[in-house]
């Protein structure tokens, strides 16, 4: 069904394209491969191999490896889009978080973006945290967008 | 003149003959060959016919039930055709059956299914899992309880359908594999959500 952004998204239909699929329901779990493309509303995934555990046939967790894989999704309240990517992206459906593990970088469309090692997004409060990684010496970036004052606001209005 | 007449009269008649024995020999040739199978002879036949499979080793634990409008049987090269076959297999906990509108089978072994094949997976204890899977064509192992098959494919079981060129699946370990153009449409059950 056509979804408009602020329809609740993880009630909608999941889709999934791959090259190829394997997949063992007595061990609750199914392997993706080849350009391998998840949609949910405006929710797109993007890896090159995806795992699925899903025991009992109830979704708990997803596993996207990619070079790098990629997510974006609309977030209603903000009327924006936030989009990442990672070497792995773990989705864990029972807290609804998303994991972005290897050169993570998460960016909320005309607010802030954030880089590093790794990079939780919890999408219930909508909340960024990240961990640097002392061993590698990796360190977080986060770069703020600095939103238009009302003064410059009015100077642009002012103008012929 | 009338002699002449006679003659070209006689002529005429000659050749419609002619044209009509030539005729009839080639009506005759076509149904002929249409009686007699092109591809194969067969050494019996039987018909409404339910045949069970039971290894001997084992006979509690699996039995191939085939039933079939017609079956064909070449005792030489171990084929027969079948016509509307129908398989039944029941274990312990699942059961499936496969039917299709044409069937082949051989060494007694390997039964390929053509037309319209539809395969229903069932769990006895879990029937929410119970799986139907459509195809033009797929070919069972009864040995090794193994499904092929080289064209499309789909599957569908609640709240998910899943389609593909190309299929392999073992019925024993429940593990399939759809080997290209993959789609799959997964309904998120209603408790899942927030």
């Amino acid at each position: 069904a056509e979804s408009t952004p602020n329809t609740n998204e993880e009630s909608l239909p999941i889709e999934i394209k791959a090259d190829s699929l394997i997949s063992q329901d007595q061990k609750g779990q199914s392997i993706y491969s080849g350009r391998v493309i998840i949609t949910q509303g405006t929710t797109v995934i993007h890896g090159d191999k995806v795992t699925i555990f899903h025991p009992n046939r109830k979704v708990i967790k997803a596993i996207v490896i990619g070079q790098p894989a990629t997510f974006k999704r609309f977030l209603p309240e903000e009327q924006n889009w936030v989009d990442g990517r990672a070497d792995t992206i773990t989705y864990h459906a029972e807290n609804r978080t998303v994991l972005l593990e290897g050169n993570a970088f998460v960016n909320q469309e005309g607010k802030n973006s954030i880089s590093g090692p790794e990079i939780l997004y919890n999408l219930n409060d909508k909340t960024l945290s990240a961990k640097g990684n002392k061993v590698e010496k990796k360190r977080i970036t986060v770069i703020f967008e600095p939103e238009e004052s009302n003064t410059t606001q009015k100077q642009s209005e002012s103008q012929p | 003149m009338s002699k002449k007449l006679s003659v070209i009269l006689l002529f005429v008649a000659a050749l419609v003959v002619l044209t009509i024995a030539f005729k009839q020999s080639i009506n005759r040739d076509a149904s002929s060959v249409q009686s007699k199978p092109l591809s194969l002879t067969h050494s019996w036949q039987i018909f409404e016919s339910t045949s069970w499979q039971i290894p001997k080793l084992t006979p509690n634990t699996k039995q191939t039930i085939i039933y079939s409008d017609e079956v064909f049987y070449q005792n030489k090269t171990k084929q027969s055709r079948f016509k509307n076959p129908y398989i039944i297999q029941d274990k312990e906990t699942s059961a499936f059956t496969i039917k299709s509108l044409q069937g082949q089978s051989v060494n007694d072994q390997i039964v390929h299914f053509n037309g319209d094949v539809v395969i229903h997976m069932v769990e006895k204890q879990s029937p929410s899992e119970n799986k139907t899977l459509k195809s033009e064509q797929i070919s069972y192992n009864t040995l090794s309880e193994t499904l092929t098959s080289k064209v499309y494919t789909e599957i569908i079981e609640p709240g998910l359908m899943i389609s593909g060129i190309g299929f392999k699946a073992n019925m024993t370990s429940g593990k399939y594999r759809f080997l290209s153009d993959v789609k799959t449409v997964y309904q998120p059950q209603k408790t899942e959500d927030k």
